[in-house]
Protein backbone atom coordinates (compact mmCIF):
# COMPACT_ATOMS: atom_id res chain seq x y z
CA UNK A 1 0.00 0.00 0.00
CA UNK A 2 1.32 3.40 -0.90
CA UNK A 3 0.31 6.37 1.18
CA UNK A 4 -0.05 9.80 -0.27
CA UNK A 5 1.10 12.91 1.54
CA UNK A 6 -2.12 13.43 3.44
CA UNK A 7 -2.34 9.86 4.60
CA UNK A 8 1.26 10.04 5.74
CA UNK A 9 0.59 13.22 7.67
CA UNK A 10 -2.48 11.78 9.26
CA UNK A 11 -0.74 8.54 10.12
CA UNK A 12 2.22 10.27 11.70
CA UNK A 13 -0.03 12.65 13.60
CA UNK A 14 -2.24 9.87 14.85
CA UNK A 15 0.76 7.78 15.77
CA UNK A 16 2.19 10.68 17.71
CA UNK A 17 -1.14 11.25 19.39
CA UNK A 18 -1.56 7.59 20.21
CA UNK A 19 1.88 7.31 21.75
CA UNK A 20 1.19 10.42 23.79
CA UNK A 21 -2.12 9.10 25.05
CA UNK A 22 -0.78 5.64 25.84
CA UNK A 23 2.25 6.88 27.69
CA UNK A 24 0.19 9.49 29.48
CA UNK A 25 -2.28 6.86 30.61
CA UNK A 26 0.45 4.49 31.67
CA UNK A 27 2.31 6.94 33.82
CA UNK A 28 -0.61 8.88 35.22
CA UNK A 29 -1.29 6.52 38.12
CA UNK A 30 2.27 6.63 39.33
CA UNK A 31 3.68 10.01 38.37
CA UNK A 32 2.94 13.54 39.30
CA UNK A 33 0.28 15.68 37.66
CA UNK A 34 2.72 17.88 35.79
CA UNK A 35 4.16 14.97 33.87
CA UNK A 36 0.74 13.66 33.00
CA UNK A 37 -0.35 17.08 31.84
CA UNK A 38 2.75 17.36 29.66
CA UNK A 39 2.03 14.07 28.01
CA UNK A 40 -1.52 15.12 27.34
CA UNK A 41 -0.27 18.28 25.74
CA UNK A 42 2.05 16.26 23.55
CA UNK A 43 -0.84 14.08 22.55
CA UNK A 44 -2.93 17.12 21.73
CA UNK A 45 -0.06 18.49 19.70
CA UNK A 46 0.03 15.27 17.76
CA UNK A 47 -3.68 15.39 17.06
CA UNK A 48 -3.43 19.02 16.03
CA UNK A 49 -0.45 18.36 13.82
CA UNK A 50 -2.14 15.45 12.12
CA UNK A 51 -5.31 17.44 11.59
CA UNK A 52 -3.58 20.53 10.30
CA UNK A 53 -1.53 18.45 7.92
CA UNK A 54 -4.66 17.56 6.12
CA UNK A 55 -6.62 20.76 6.47
CA UNK A 56 -5.30 24.25 6.54
CA UNK A 57 -1.90 25.49 7.51
CA UNK A 58 0.08 23.51 5.03
CA UNK A 59 3.39 21.85 5.07
CA UNK A 60 5.55 24.28 7.02
CA UNK A 61 3.28 24.71 10.03
CA UNK A 62 2.53 21.05 10.39
CA UNK A 63 6.16 20.14 10.01
CA UNK A 64 7.12 22.54 12.76
CA UNK A 65 4.42 21.10 15.00
CA UNK A 66 5.46 17.56 14.31
CA UNK A 67 9.12 18.25 14.80
CA UNK A 68 8.42 20.15 17.99
CA UNK A 69 6.33 17.29 19.24
CA UNK A 70 9.02 14.79 18.41
CA UNK A 71 11.66 16.82 20.19
CA UNK A 72 9.55 17.02 23.33
CA UNK A 73 8.72 13.35 23.16
CA UNK A 74 12.30 12.36 22.57
CA UNK A 75 13.47 14.67 25.32
CA UNK A 76 11.12 13.09 27.84
CA UNK A 77 12.22 9.66 26.84
CA UNK A 78 15.87 10.48 27.24
CA UNK A 79 15.23 12.24 30.50
CA UNK A 80 13.34 9.31 31.93
CA UNK A 81 15.88 6.83 30.76
CA UNK A 82 18.77 8.88 32.11
CA UNK A 83 17.03 9.36 35.40
CA UNK A 84 16.40 5.66 35.80
CA UNK A 85 19.91 4.79 34.64
CA UNK A 86 21.59 7.19 37.08
CA UNK A 87 19.48 6.42 40.06
CA UNK A 88 17.18 3.43 39.77
CA UNK A 89 16.67 3.54 43.49
CA UNK A 90 14.77 6.81 43.27
CA UNK A 91 11.66 4.94 42.30
CA UNK A 92 9.73 3.53 45.16
CA UNK A 93 7.89 0.80 43.36
CA UNK A 94 8.55 -1.66 40.57
CA UNK A 95 5.40 -0.46 38.83
CA UNK A 96 6.63 3.07 38.64
CA UNK A 97 10.04 1.98 37.39
CA UNK A 98 8.49 -0.24 34.79
CA UNK A 99 6.21 2.51 33.61
CA UNK A 100 9.12 4.88 33.35
CA UNK A 101 11.05 2.46 31.21
CA UNK A 102 8.04 1.80 29.02
CA UNK A 103 7.45 5.50 28.72
CA UNK A 104 11.06 6.00 27.67
CA UNK A 105 10.83 3.28 25.05
CA UNK A 106 7.55 4.61 23.62
CA UNK A 107 8.60 8.18 23.49
CA UNK A 108 11.97 7.47 21.96
CA UNK A 109 10.37 5.24 19.37
CA UNK A 110 7.82 7.91 18.56
CA UNK A 111 10.49 10.56 18.36
CA UNK A 112 12.58 8.43 16.05
CA UNK A 113 9.61 7.60 13.84
CA UNK A 114 8.64 11.21 13.49
CA UNK A 115 12.15 12.59 13.11
CA UNK A 116 12.99 10.07 10.45
CA UNK A 117 9.56 10.01 8.87
CA UNK A 118 10.81 11.44 5.58
CA UNK A 119 12.98 8.37 5.24
CA UNK A 120 10.36 5.95 6.45
CA UNK A 121 7.58 7.46 4.39
CA UNK A 122 8.95 8.64 1.12
CA UNK A 123 6.94 11.31 -0.64
CA UNK A 124 4.48 9.58 -2.83
CA UNK A 125 5.02 10.52 -6.44
CA UNK A 126 2.32 8.00 -7.30
CA UNK A 127 -0.10 10.72 -6.37
CA UNK A 128 0.83 12.29 -9.68
CA UNK A 129 0.09 9.12 -11.56
CA UNK A 130 -3.28 10.16 -12.91
CA UNK A 131 -1.77 13.37 -14.21
CA UNK A 132 1.37 11.94 -15.70
CA UNK A 133 -0.13 8.76 -17.07
CA UNK A 134 -2.34 10.58 -19.50
CA UNK A 135 -5.57 11.08 -17.66
CA UNK A 136 -7.44 14.05 -18.99
CA UNK A 137 -6.84 17.04 -16.80
CA UNK A 138 -9.87 19.09 -15.87
CA UNK A 139 -10.32 22.74 -16.61
CA UNK A 140 -10.69 24.96 -19.61
CA UNK A 141 -8.13 27.53 -18.55
CA UNK A 142 -4.60 27.25 -17.26
CA UNK A 143 -5.64 28.44 -13.83
CA UNK A 144 -8.33 25.77 -13.70
CA UNK A 145 -5.74 23.18 -14.60
CA UNK A 146 -3.59 24.44 -11.75
CA UNK A 147 -6.55 24.13 -9.41
CA UNK A 148 -7.08 20.61 -10.65
CA UNK A 149 -3.43 19.83 -10.05
CA UNK A 150 -3.69 21.18 -6.52
CA UNK A 151 -6.73 19.00 -5.93
CA UNK A 152 -4.84 15.99 -7.17
CA UNK A 153 -1.80 16.75 -5.05
CA UNK A 154 -3.82 17.27 -1.90
CA UNK A 155 -4.66 20.10 0.44
CA UNK A 156 -1.12 20.31 1.75
CA UNK A 157 -0.03 21.74 -1.59
CA UNK A 158 1.33 25.24 -1.85
CA UNK A 159 2.29 27.14 -4.93
CA UNK A 160 4.93 29.64 -5.91
CA UNK A 161 5.93 31.43 -9.07
CA UNK A 162 9.34 31.08 -10.65
CA UNK A 163 9.69 33.00 -13.86
CA UNK A 164 7.25 31.53 -16.31
CA UNK A 165 6.67 28.53 -14.10
CA UNK A 166 3.86 28.02 -11.69
CA UNK A 167 5.28 25.62 -9.15
CA UNK A 168 3.08 23.42 -6.99
CA UNK A 169 4.67 21.53 -4.16
CA UNK A 170 3.45 19.01 -1.67
CA UNK A 171 6.19 17.72 0.60
CA UNK A 172 8.93 16.69 -1.84
CA UNK A 173 6.60 16.14 -4.75
CA UNK A 174 6.32 19.08 -7.08
CA UNK A 175 4.93 20.09 -10.42
CA UNK A 176 5.91 23.08 -12.51
CA UNK A 177 3.51 24.30 -15.16
CA UNK A 178 4.06 26.67 -18.00
CA UNK A 179 1.60 27.71 -20.68
CA UNK A 180 3.22 27.88 -24.08
CA UNK A 181 2.46 30.37 -26.79
CA UNK A 182 0.25 27.97 -28.68
CA UNK A 183 -1.91 27.50 -25.62
CA UNK A 184 -0.57 24.10 -24.70
CA UNK A 185 0.68 23.34 -21.22
CA UNK A 186 4.06 21.89 -20.34
CA UNK A 187 4.40 20.26 -16.96
CA UNK A 188 7.64 19.23 -15.32
CA UNK A 189 7.51 16.90 -12.36
CA UNK A 190 9.84 15.90 -9.58
CA UNK A 191 9.77 12.33 -10.81
CA UNK A 192 11.63 13.31 -13.95
CA UNK A 193 8.83 13.68 -16.45
CA UNK A 194 8.00 16.44 -18.85
CA UNK A 195 4.56 16.22 -20.35
CA UNK A 196 2.61 18.45 -22.63
CA UNK A 197 -1.13 18.87 -22.70
CA UNK A 198 -3.18 20.35 -25.49
CA UNK A 199 -6.81 21.36 -25.52
CA UNK A 200 -9.14 18.74 -26.89
CA UNK A 201 -12.33 19.36 -28.80
CA UNK A 202 -14.41 19.03 -25.65
CA UNK A 203 -12.44 21.75 -23.89
CA UNK A 204 -10.26 19.54 -21.80
CA UNK A 205 -6.54 19.10 -21.59
CA UNK A 206 -5.31 15.91 -23.13
CA UNK A 207 -1.86 14.43 -22.87
CA UNK A 208 -0.01 15.17 -26.08
CA UNK A 209 3.50 14.02 -25.34
CA UNK A 210 5.85 12.89 -22.62
CA UNK A 211 9.59 12.92 -22.23
CA UNK A 212 11.88 11.82 -19.45
CA UNK A 213 14.82 13.74 -18.10
CA UNK A 214 16.77 14.08 -14.91
CA UNK A 215 15.03 15.71 -12.00
CA UNK A 216 18.12 17.84 -11.40
CA UNK A 217 17.95 19.46 -14.82
CA UNK A 218 14.28 20.22 -14.28
CA UNK A 219 15.03 21.83 -10.93
CA UNK A 220 17.63 24.02 -12.56
CA UNK A 221 15.19 25.14 -15.20
CA UNK A 222 12.45 25.90 -12.75
CA UNK A 223 14.80 27.59 -10.30
CA UNK A 224 16.09 29.85 -13.04
CA UNK A 225 12.62 30.58 -14.31
CA UNK A 226 13.63 29.29 -17.70
CA UNK A 227 11.42 28.35 -20.58
CA UNK A 228 11.38 25.00 -22.16
CA UNK A 229 10.20 23.46 -25.37
CA UNK A 230 10.08 20.08 -26.92
CA UNK A 231 12.07 21.55 -29.73
CA UNK A 232 14.21 24.37 -28.37
CA UNK A 233 15.60 25.14 -31.81
CA UNK A 234 12.34 25.56 -33.62
CA UNK A 235 9.44 26.81 -31.63
CA UNK A 236 8.48 26.82 -28.01
CA UNK A 237 6.12 23.99 -28.77
CA UNK A 238 7.47 22.50 -31.92
CA UNK A 239 8.29 18.91 -32.67
CA UNK A 240 11.24 17.30 -31.08
CA UNK A 241 14.57 17.72 -32.77
CA UNK A 242 15.92 14.37 -33.78
CA UNK A 243 19.48 15.34 -33.14
CA UNK A 244 19.01 16.39 -29.53
CA UNK A 245 19.99 14.09 -26.73
CA UNK A 246 16.75 14.44 -24.89
CA UNK A 247 17.95 16.98 -22.38
CA UNK A 248 16.02 20.14 -21.89
CA UNK A 249 17.14 23.50 -23.01
CA UNK A 250 16.78 26.45 -20.70
CA UNK A 251 16.12 28.93 -23.44
CA UNK A 252 12.96 28.81 -25.42
CA UNK A 253 13.06 29.00 -29.15
CA UNK A 254 11.60 32.01 -30.86
CA UNK A 255 9.03 32.03 -33.60
CA UNK A 256 10.22 33.44 -36.88
CA UNK A 257 10.05 37.20 -37.06
CA UNK A 258 7.34 38.93 -39.01
CA UNK A 259 8.19 39.73 -42.58
CA UNK A 260 10.60 36.89 -43.09
CA UNK A 261 8.32 35.20 -45.56
CA UNK A 262 7.95 32.27 -43.25
CA UNK A 263 4.31 32.80 -42.49
CA UNK A 264 1.67 31.15 -44.55
CA UNK A 265 -2.09 30.72 -44.40
CA UNK A 266 -2.28 32.34 -41.04
CA UNK A 267 -0.01 29.79 -39.44
CA UNK A 268 3.54 30.24 -38.42
CA UNK A 269 5.93 28.47 -40.73
CA UNK A 270 9.19 27.77 -39.05
CA UNK A 271 12.54 26.98 -40.50
CA UNK A 272 14.19 24.61 -38.10
CA UNK A 273 17.92 24.56 -37.61
CA UNK A 274 17.97 20.87 -36.89
CA UNK A 275 16.32 17.85 -38.36
CA UNK A 276 12.69 17.58 -37.42
CA UNK A 277 10.75 14.36 -37.23
CA UNK A 278 7.05 13.82 -37.80
CA UNK A 279 4.53 11.07 -38.40
CA UNK A 280 2.17 10.88 -41.31
CA UNK A 281 -0.74 8.51 -40.82
CA UNK A 282 -1.85 6.71 -43.94
CA UNK A 283 -2.07 3.32 -45.51
CA UNK A 284 0.58 0.64 -45.78
CA UNK A 285 -0.50 -0.18 -49.33
CA UNK A 286 0.59 3.28 -50.46
CA UNK A 287 4.25 2.88 -49.49
CA UNK A 288 5.48 3.29 -53.04
CA UNK A 289 3.76 6.66 -53.31
CA UNK A 290 5.93 8.11 -50.55
CA UNK A 291 9.25 7.56 -52.26
CA UNK A 292 9.24 11.08 -53.62
CA UNK A 293 8.44 12.53 -50.21
CA UNK A 294 5.21 14.09 -49.03
CA UNK A 295 3.30 16.05 -51.62
CA UNK A 296 3.02 19.84 -51.33
CA UNK A 297 0.22 20.72 -48.97
CA UNK A 298 0.56 17.50 -47.01
CA UNK A 299 -0.12 17.13 -43.32
CA UNK A 300 1.64 15.27 -40.55
CA UNK A 301 1.69 15.20 -36.79
CA UNK A 302 4.48 15.11 -34.23
CA UNK A 303 6.39 11.92 -33.54
CA UNK A 304 6.38 11.98 -29.76
CA UNK A 305 5.09 9.18 -27.62
CA UNK A 306 3.66 5.94 -28.83
CA UNK A 307 2.02 5.91 -32.24
CA UNK A 308 -1.72 6.14 -32.21
CA UNK A 309 -4.00 3.33 -33.25
CA UNK A 310 -5.77 3.82 -36.54
CA UNK A 311 -9.18 4.85 -35.21
CA UNK A 312 -7.54 7.12 -32.66
CA UNK A 313 -5.48 8.84 -35.33
CA UNK A 314 -8.57 9.17 -37.47
CA UNK A 315 -10.42 10.81 -34.60
CA UNK A 316 -7.70 13.09 -33.20
CA UNK A 317 -6.38 14.18 -36.58
CA UNK A 318 -9.90 14.53 -37.99
CA UNK A 319 -9.27 12.32 -41.01
CA UNK A 320 -12.54 12.43 -42.95
CA UNK A 321 -12.57 9.12 -44.82
CA UNK A 322 -14.40 6.28 -43.15
CA UNK A 323 -11.39 3.99 -43.48
CA UNK A 324 -8.99 4.59 -40.59
CA UNK A 325 -5.26 4.56 -41.35
CA UNK A 326 -3.50 1.26 -40.92
CA UNK A 327 0.06 2.55 -40.83
CA UNK A 328 2.20 5.56 -40.19
CA UNK A 329 5.27 6.88 -41.92
CA UNK A 330 8.20 8.67 -40.33
CA UNK A 331 9.03 11.95 -41.99
CA UNK A 332 12.33 13.72 -41.42
CA UNK A 333 13.00 17.12 -42.84
CA UNK A 334 15.93 19.46 -42.66
CA UNK A 335 16.04 23.21 -42.28
CA UNK A 336 15.45 23.71 -45.98
CA UNK A 337 11.89 22.40 -45.67
CA UNK A 338 9.23 24.89 -44.61
CA UNK A 339 6.94 23.52 -41.97
CA UNK A 340 3.65 25.06 -40.90
CA UNK A 341 2.35 24.70 -37.41
CA UNK A 342 2.00 23.29 -34.92
CA UNK A 343 -1.73 23.76 -34.76
CA UNK A 344 -4.34 21.92 -32.76
CA UNK A 345 -6.64 19.90 -34.96
CA UNK A 346 -10.15 21.32 -34.94
CA UNK A 347 -13.08 19.01 -34.37
CA UNK A 348 -15.49 18.28 -37.16
CA UNK A 349 -19.19 17.57 -37.01
CA UNK A 350 -19.33 15.81 -40.37
CA UNK A 351 -17.91 13.31 -39.95
CA UNK A 352 -17.85 13.39 -36.14
CA UNK A 353 -14.20 13.73 -35.15
CA UNK A 354 -12.98 15.00 -31.81
CA UNK A 355 -9.78 16.52 -33.15
CA UNK A 356 -7.38 17.71 -30.48
CA UNK A 357 -4.29 16.30 -32.11
CA UNK A 358 -1.43 18.40 -33.41
CA UNK A 359 -0.93 19.02 -37.08
CA UNK A 360 1.87 20.40 -39.20
CA UNK A 361 1.73 21.25 -42.85
CA UNK A 362 4.35 21.06 -45.55
CA UNK A 363 3.40 23.71 -48.08
CA UNK A 364 6.18 22.65 -50.41
CA UNK A 365 6.14 18.98 -49.52
CA UNK A 366 9.21 17.10 -48.41
CA UNK A 367 12.22 15.91 -50.31
CA UNK A 368 12.59 12.43 -51.84
CA UNK A 369 13.79 9.92 -49.28
CA UNK A 370 12.43 11.90 -46.36
CA UNK A 371 9.71 9.35 -45.65
CA UNK A 372 10.37 6.02 -43.99
CA UNK A 373 7.87 3.26 -43.52
CA UNK A 374 5.21 2.01 -43.45
CA UNK A 375 4.93 1.04 -39.79
CA UNK A 376 1.76 -0.91 -39.20
CA UNK A 377 -0.64 0.13 -36.47
CA UNK A 378 -3.66 -1.70 -35.09
CA UNK B 1 -26.08 19.51 -34.36
CA UNK B 2 -26.41 16.68 -36.80
CA UNK B 3 -27.13 17.65 -40.37
CA UNK B 4 -28.68 14.94 -42.46
CA UNK B 5 -27.09 13.97 -45.71
CA UNK B 6 -28.74 16.01 -48.47
CA UNK B 7 -28.01 13.40 -51.11
CA UNK B 8 -29.84 10.23 -51.96
CA UNK B 9 -28.78 7.04 -53.61
CA UNK B 10 -28.89 7.67 -57.33
CA UNK B 11 -27.91 11.32 -57.13
CA UNK B 12 -25.05 12.48 -59.29
CA UNK B 13 -22.44 14.27 -57.15
CA UNK B 14 -19.15 15.98 -57.77
CA UNK B 15 -16.20 15.22 -55.51
CA UNK B 16 -15.10 18.61 -54.17
CA UNK B 17 -12.81 17.87 -51.23
CA UNK B 18 -11.38 20.65 -49.10
CA UNK B 19 -7.72 21.55 -49.41
CA UNK B 20 -7.12 20.02 -46.01
CA UNK B 21 -8.77 16.75 -47.00
CA UNK B 22 -6.59 16.53 -50.09
CA UNK B 23 -3.51 17.25 -47.98
CA UNK B 24 -4.31 14.62 -45.41
CA UNK B 25 -3.90 11.80 -47.90
CA UNK B 26 -0.78 11.15 -49.89
CA UNK B 27 -2.89 9.89 -52.78
CA UNK B 28 -6.52 10.73 -52.49
CA UNK B 29 -7.08 8.75 -55.66
CA UNK B 30 -6.60 5.60 -53.64
CA UNK B 31 -10.26 5.89 -52.72
CA UNK B 32 -11.20 5.68 -56.37
CA UNK B 33 -11.99 9.36 -56.77
CA UNK B 34 -10.18 12.42 -57.98
CA UNK B 35 -11.30 15.95 -57.24
CA UNK B 36 -14.07 17.07 -59.61
CA UNK B 37 -15.00 13.52 -60.52
CA UNK B 38 -18.74 13.14 -61.02
CA UNK B 39 -20.17 9.90 -59.73
CA UNK B 40 -23.48 8.31 -58.91
CA UNK B 41 -24.18 7.68 -55.25
CA UNK B 42 -24.70 3.97 -54.74
CA UNK B 43 -24.71 3.71 -50.96
CA UNK B 44 -24.81 6.03 -47.95
CA UNK B 45 -23.31 4.53 -44.81
CA UNK B 46 -23.93 5.81 -41.31
CA UNK B 47 -26.02 8.54 -42.86
CA UNK B 48 -22.98 10.42 -44.11
CA UNK B 49 -20.33 8.39 -45.96
CA UNK B 50 -20.92 8.18 -49.69
CA UNK B 51 -19.94 5.15 -51.71
CA UNK B 52 -19.95 4.63 -55.41
CA UNK B 53 -19.52 1.83 -57.93
CA UNK B 54 -16.89 -0.68 -56.97
CA UNK B 55 -16.88 0.32 -53.31
CA UNK B 56 -15.15 3.58 -54.10
CA UNK B 57 -15.53 6.59 -51.86
CA UNK B 58 -15.95 6.63 -48.10
CA UNK B 59 -15.85 10.40 -47.75
CA UNK B 60 -18.61 12.25 -45.95
CA UNK B 61 -21.25 14.03 -47.96
CA UNK B 62 -19.86 17.48 -47.21
CA UNK B 63 -16.91 16.73 -49.48
CA UNK B 64 -19.32 16.58 -52.43
CA UNK B 65 -21.60 18.91 -54.26
CA UNK B 66 -24.71 18.03 -56.18
CA UNK B 67 -24.27 17.59 -59.91
CA UNK B 68 -27.66 16.17 -60.81
CA UNK B 69 -30.60 14.76 -58.91
CA UNK B 70 -31.62 11.23 -59.58
CA UNK B 71 -34.48 10.78 -62.02
CA UNK B 72 -37.84 11.86 -60.62
CA UNK B 73 -36.46 13.95 -57.72
CA UNK B 74 -36.74 17.67 -57.38
CA UNK B 75 -34.77 20.16 -55.41
CA UNK B 76 -36.80 21.04 -52.33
Amino acid sequence: MVLDGNAQGGLIGNLQAGVGWVTGALVSPVTDDNFTMTMMMIAAMGVLGGALKGVTLGRLATTVLQRAGSVVLGGFGLSNLASWWNNPAQTTSDVKQGSGNLNAAFTMLAGALILFSPMLFKPNSKALGPVLDGTVVSGTTASQVVDDMIARMGPGTFSTQSGAWKVLQNNKVWLALQELKDGSLVILSSEGKMVRYVRSADDQWVLDGMESFTAASAQDIVANGGKVGFNPQATASGPEVASTSGTLATTGARPPPEGTGLREAGATVVAAKGTQAFRHYGYAEDAAKFQGGLRPGSYATHNRGRPMHGPTAQNRLALPNEAPPNAYYKVRVGPETPVGGPRPVSPTAIPPRAGGGIEYTFPRGTSPGSVEGPFLIP
Amino acid sequence: MKINCPFSVGDLVRFTPSTRTVGLYQDIGRFGLQPNDIVVVREIRSGMYLYFDGGKGGFPWNEFSLAKLREGDEIK
